[in-house]
Order: C-alpha cells, then sequence, then structure tokens
C-alpha cells in the first residue's frame, strides 16, 4: 500500500463530520491549513447539506423570565433520532453586542460592535444566510420602534424598522431605515425565493413584504398588499428540516405554550410524534448544519462563566483557588499564577453547585455561650 | 463526467476490451463495464476518428498504473454496482451500507482502490471507496491517522497539549487503535 495524494486525501475528510475533523486538526500543519482552508470549508458544507449529516436543532424556549433559555439538540444518525437537549451557555453580556454561537465547536464568535443606535422597546429579529453574489455570510438584524421610542420623526410616522447587515467577510454592512405611515407590526424576516425579506403586517389585513433584490442601500423593493394567508403559513408553520433521504419533513405541532416536533412522512401523509429528552415547552426553532465555517477565527468570546471568584490563596502565595464551571456545577481549582495553569481539587461530599467563602480559623467568639443548637432531622 | 452518454455503437455492446495491468496480466471484461472507466473510455475516444477497427478485443490497453489484485476488485465492484448514492434512511439501512463498503478489503486495500479509481477516472467507484475509507477513520485517534497516512506530527507538544484541553469533547469517544 503506497499513501495517498493530499488532492485524494481532501476528498475523504470532506465526507467526515465536524467532530473528527477538529480533532484531526492537530495531526500537522498542513491538515490544519487544509481544514480551515475556505475552499475545504465550502466542500465539506456542500457535502453535508447533499447527504443531511451532522445536523442540530437551535431551540428557543419561549417565555422563560429574566433570559431566553437556548437548546441545541443534535440529529442522530439512528432511525432519524434526536439526542438530548443541552442548554447552550449564554456569552458574557457585557463583551459583545450581537454573537454568533457557533454550536458544533461549541464557541461563540464576537461580531464587529456596531453602535447601538436605538433604545425603544422593540425587540431585534435576527437571521444569519449566506450571500452567494458576494460568497459572504451576513447577519442581519432588524428593529421595531413604536411611535414613543422615535421622537425624532415627524407626526406622519407611526412605525420605524431598523435594518442592520453585518457581513462576516468581504462586503460592507448596511443600515437602512424604514418608515411607515400608518402603525404596522413587523412579523418576520425570511429568505423567500433566494431573497432576504421581511413582512410587516397591518392588523391582519394584509402584509408589506420588502424585497432585497440587490445587495445595496437602494437594493430594496416593496411588494405591497401581499395577501395574508401565504405568508402567515411560511411564518408560522414552518418547516424544521427533511429527514435524511427526504421521504419526511420534521414540523413543529402544538399551540402557544406547548409544541413538539412531528416527522410528517411525504407519502403516506402521517405524523408521528419525536421524543426529545429535556425538551423546553415550548420553543421556537432552527435547524444547524454541520460546518466548519469560522472554525477558529481568533474571535471568540469567553461564555459566561457561574462565577470565577477567587476563593482563597495558598500558603506560599503561589496558587490561587478559583470556581470553575457552569450553571449547575462547579469544581474548585487551584490556579498557579506563575505557571498559568490549573489543577482541579477533588474535595470529598463536595455539593453540584455552591458559592463559597473563605473561613479562618480564629479563636473569636469561641464560647460564649449564646450558642445556638443545630438542626436535628 | 456522466456514464449514461450515448454509446458509440450500440450493437457491439456485449464486445470485450482487454486490459493489461502493471503486473503484466491480462483482464478481458465487457464493454459496458470498461466504459465506466473514463480513461479507458477516452481512449477509445481518442482512437475512434484514427482507426474504426481498433475497438474490441484485438487491442490491448495498458494501465501501468493498477495492479491485478486491484482491478480484479473494481472489477467485481462493478459488477454488482449497488444503488449505493441513495442515502440511508434509518439505522439498520446505514449499517448494511457500511457493511457493504467494508467487503471490499481492508482499509490499506481501500487506499490502492481509491488510487486506481482516481487513475481510471471512476467517479462512482472514487465516492464509494472515498466514503469507505472515510468511514474507517472516522472515530479514530490523531495517532492512528498519522501512521495511516504516513503524516508526521509538525506541532510542538505544548501546542498539542493546548490544543487538546480546549477542544478535549473533539478527543471523546475515540476508537481503540
Amino acid at each position: 500500500m503506497s499513501y495517498l495524494q493530499l488532492e485524494l486525501i481532501t476528498k475523504i475528510l470532506s465526507r467526515l463530520p465536524v467532530k473528527s475533523l477538529v480533532r484531526f486538526l492537530s495531526v500537522s500543519k498542513q491538515w490544519y491549513s487544509l481544514i480551515n482552508d475556505p475552499d475545504f470549508v465550502n466542500l465539506h458544507l456542500k457535502h453535508s447539506i447533499e447527504t443531511n449529516k451532522d445536523q442540530a436543532f437551535i431551540l428557543k424556549e419561549h417565555d422563560f423570565y429574566p433570559t431566553d433559555r437556548y437548546f441545541s439538540v443534535p440529529f442522530l444518525d439512528k432511525n432519524n433520532g434526536f439526542g438530548k437537549a443541552v442548554q447552550i451557555p449564554m456569552p458574557l453580556c457585557h463583551q459583545i453586542k450581537i454573537a454568533i454561537w457557533k454550536s458544533l465547536i461549541r464557541k461563540y464568535k464576537k461580531l464587529p460592535s456596531e453602535p447601538r443606535d436605538y433604545s425603544g422597546s422593540g425587540r431585534p429579529n435576527f437571521a444569519f444566510g449566506h450571500d452567494p453574489h458576494n460568497d459572504d455570510y451576513k447577519v442581519v438584524r432588524i428593529v421595531e420602534f413604536s411611535k414613543e421610542d422615535t421622537p425624532l420623526l415627524d407626526f406622519e410616522v407611526k412605525s420605524l424598522f431598523l435594518l442592520l447587515i453585518l457581513p462576516l467577510r468581504n462586503s460592507r454592512s448596511i443600515r437602512r431605515r424604514f418608515y411607515q405611515k400608518k402603525k404596522k407590526k413587523l412579523k418576520s424576516l425570511v429568505v423567500l425565493g433566494g431573497y432576504l425579506c421581511f413582512i410587516v403586517n397591518s392588523f391582519l389585513k394584509y402584509n408589506d413584504v420588502w424585497l432585497m433584490k440587490e445587495y445595496g442601500d437602494s437594493g430594496f423593493i416593496k411588494l405591497s398588499k401581499a395577501p395574508c394567508l401565504g405568508i402567515f403559513i411560511i411564518a408560522e408553520c414552518k418547516p424544521l428540516v427533511f429527514s435524511k433521504n427526504g421521504e419526511k419533513v420534521m414540523l413543529k405541532e402544538g399551540h402557544e405554550g406547548s409544541a413538539n416536533p412531528v416527522w410528517y412522512d411525504i407519502k403516506m401523509k402521517r405524523g408521528k410524534r419525536v421524543e426529545i429528552q429535556n425538551l423546553p415547552g415550548d420553543f421556537s426553532a432552527a435547524v444547524c448544519i454541520g460546518s466548519l465555517l469560522l472554525l477558529d477565527d481568533g474571535d471568540n468570546v469567553a461564555e459566561e462563566e457561574c462565577e470565577c471568584k477567587p476563593l482563597v490563596f495558598s500558603k506560599n502565595g503561589e496558587k490561587v483557588m478559583l470556581k470553575e464551571g457552569h450553571e449547575g456545577s462547579a469544581n474548585p481549582v487551584w490556579y498557579d499564577i506563575k505557571m498559568k495553569r490549573g489543577k482541579r481539587v477533588e474535595i470529598q461530599n463536595l455539593p453540584g453547585d455552591f458559592s463559597a467563602a473563605v473561613c479562618i480559623g480564629s479563636l473569636l467568639l469561641l464560647d460564649d455561650g449564646d450558642n445556638v443548637a443545630e438542626e436535628e432531622r | 463526467m456522466s456514464n449514461t452518454s450515448e454509446n458509440p455503437n450500440p450493437s457491439s455492446s456485449s464486445a470485450k476490451i482487454t486490459l493489461k495491468t502493471s503486473d503484466n496480466e491480462l483482464f478481458e471484461v465487457e464493454e459496458a463495464v470498461a466504459m465506466k472507466f473514463c480513461t479507458v473510455k477516452q481512449y477509445f475516444e481518442d482512437e475512434k476518428d484514427n482507426d474504426v477497427a481498433a475497438r474490441g478485443s484485438s487491442t490491448v490497453i495498458p494501465l501501468p498504473n493498477v495492479h491485478s489484485a486491484v482491478l480484479a476488485r473494481l472489477i467485481s465492484y462493478c459488477k454488482k454496482l449497488p444503488q449505493s448514492n441513495a442515502v440511508a434512511d434509518n439505522h439498520e439501512e446505514e449499517e448494511t451500507k457500511k457493511k457493504e463498503r467494508k467487503q471490499y478489503g481492508t482499509p490499506g486495500d481501500l487506499v490502492d482502490l481509491i488510487s486506481a479509481a482516481n487513475y481510471l477516472d471512476f467517479k462512482e467507484g472514487l465516492e464509494f471507496f472515498n466514503q469507505a475509507l472515510a468511514d474507517h477513520i472516522q472515530n479514530k485517534s490523531v495517532e492512528y491517522v498519522r501512521k495511516f497516512f504516513g503524516i508526521k506530527g509538525d506541532f510542538e507538544p505544548h501546542e498539542e497539549e493546548k490544543y487538546r484541553e480546549e477542544y478535549a469533547w473533539a478527543f471523546e469517544g475515540v476508537d481503540e487503535d
């Protein structure tokens, strides 16, 4: 047996899941640059899309106060089944305004910070997509304002939408305002027929559909008064994902407050409920395809850590004890200040998650009589 | 390239073509099989204009980059070309396909089959054997992959250690070598 040429190795590697490729980045410097190469990333993504491989759902739980919780559910190869829903840790809020969660490598990417040009109560809508003309990926944000939020505008204007497009690679960002003379409600930001479009609804009567025909400020056209029904179906009853052979489609079933994914067999016209462990009661969902895009471009954002409070110094002052871990699990770590290295500490009987304070051995109040009995079980 | 392009001479579809391997073995194969190898097909297309009589078993096509053991496997694969490109929809189906991909030899044999399929410009075969090899290495360790592809690790030990710590999850669940 002889060894394979790099060209053939590339073809074989493009068929591997992201997890294997992340591991094989450390094979050699040549493989590292190969797997990070934009052409390879595209080849791999194309193959993943064609074969429906390496997919995950990203779910957003509805009505969870005070912050939204997001979950990632891997799509397993076995029987079109799903893995356990895992909560996605949130990024440190003060560091960033917009970030991308890179699901498969479990990191956030920081996006260029743009001035926050709104202060209103409007909740931003986000979309992420590929722009084939510029071969760039873009993040789009649109915010809706009510009249009170927009003191700077004349009285005629009742609604304002602010659109921001953040490109990741090579095209320029776009900010644009849209004014509406009547009070209207923003419905959704979607891609229809290959165009970015957002839908503005006027009291369930009709929809204004804005399409971005060409990339740029002047590329927008308005398709006025599109019939309500069709657009609502697209926005509200969105198919989530096709099964591997394309014969089934996953739909979200359920009403406000409870939702369940269902495999719908297109030929047999029959649906079957899907069981996912840990699934939030109600959710919005998006599909995430295994891609090496943005694998490790350095702009990563730290996850929110529960607390990273120093607990105590070691006797010689060269180490400091820190608490490491996320929600629900914590572990003390000795961090060596000189060597910049941490080492986990094993403590028997430690609770899963904790806050900690240090107690110094002192004779103060040793026995002054006012003791309280312990609670007996 | 597509394999469904028109046959230049449909009446001779059962004609035989002789292929000669690197170790001087002769293989007489059906034209339909030989035409799946674009390199062989190209040979005929180049010859066709000059000499129509060159077609058929009277011509021997040399394949100096292909060993007889490898060609025998490729031909047996051609004869029962599986519907390998349809995507499996459930676990059992996927496992059956994986087994099917395994039966063409050891991982080392797969490397030879891939090289030969590439040389012969045999697209379906190349995809099939590439997938077979991808199945094989998917859960393998970095050390195994280095050895298998003849690659020397050139990261500094501390760089590699740091990487393994950062992406520890990618190193979980790896097969024993």
